[in-house]
């Protein structure tokens, strides 16, 4: 297949780290930092700066609450997110023969 | 980006499908809890007849339902405290428990209480809802033998119209045994094997 047929692939999707944090987030309402930390196997900092990334262009939300008097942090899927994951994967699909 | 790229990055994407599949497994300790307790009020019931002391009755089912949605309100608070991730299919059964909960209080006690209608016509009608809430578990879990305890408790709240008096108490619970009691040990003791192999 020639390139020219590729559809173009979403910058801030296509990292590892963000693709494995926007697929867990697309089958759930709601993910805990230290969950996303395990899936994904990264640490604490580049999972912080990743989801910074993800935050910034809009396509997770990020709360931040005390649980048991400890920081807890949750993600969760926005629309736009949602949307582009979709579109992610749309493209993702012409790089497959039919 | 290569088509070897992208078979990486489907690989991601299930991978992490499947990690999140297993993190959302819903607790059943509250499924044994129920059971026990409406077992045990079954038999309290019954000694409760044989010894002709029937007013007291209600007063065991008022306990084991009482006990039950405390149980539950503790089971759900504790799992929610604990839960790293929530998934949309653990909110469907919560709701569908909770439904399932607040029309076993009307069937069971509510109604029979306001002398709707007869004490007799709990088997049928606590089948009823029973099945709703073993058919809609096995949509949501994508559970085939879920889907068939709906039918069974349909068929059994079905058959159970054509038994009259104390038989009738005794198919019940038979069918609460087969339909109930067994199928929550065997989830209890798979989800177990699940959490232990992990």
């Amino acid at each position: 297949m020639s390139p020219e047929k590729f559809a173009p692939l979403d910058p801030v999707i296509h990292s590892p780290v963000r693709l494995a944090v926007l697929s867990v987030l697309a089958s759930v309402r709601q993910a805990d930092f230290g969950y996303l930390k395990g899936a994904t196997e990264t640490t604490d900092g580049n999972l912080s700066t990743h989801l910074s990334k993800l935050e910034e262009s809009g396509y997770i939300a990020i709360k931040k609450s005390f649980k048991e008097r400890k920081p807890f942090t949750t993600c969760s899927l926005t629309e736009k997110g949602r949307t582009a994951f979709q579109n992610y994967l749309k493209a993702l699909e012409s790089y497959f023969p039919a | 980006m290569t088509e070897e790229q992208a078979r990486e990055d489907i690989k991601i994407i299930k991978s992490m499908l499947e990690k999140t599949k297993k993190a959302t497994g819903e607790a059943v300790g509250i499924f044994i809890v129920w059971g026990i307790l409406i077992t045990a009020a079954m038999v309290v019931s019954y000694i409760l007849s044989v010894a002709r002391l029937y007013d007291a009755q209600w007063i065991i089912w008022a306990a084991a339902g009482g006990v039950g949605w405390i149980a539950s309100f503790i089971f759900g608070f504790r799992y929610a405290r604990c839960a790293h991730v929530t998934s949309y299919v653990q909110t469907a059964f919560r709701h569908l428990s909770i439904a399932c909960g607040v029309g076993f209080a009307l069937v069971c006690f509510a109604f029979p209480m306001l002398k709707i209608y007869g004490y007799e016509n709990i088997p049928m009608l606590f089948s009823v809802v029973a099945g709703i809430l073993f058919f809609t578990m096995g949509g949501i879990y994508e559970s085939p033998a879920m889907v068939w305890l709906g039918l069974l408790w349909w068929v059994g709240g079905t058959g159970m119209t054509f038994i009259k008096g104390d038989p009738r108490e005794l198919a019940f619970a038979v069918l609460f045994l087969v339909g109930y009691d067994i199928p929550a040990i065997a989830l209890w003791l798979k989800n177990r094997r699940e959490a232990a192999a992990k």
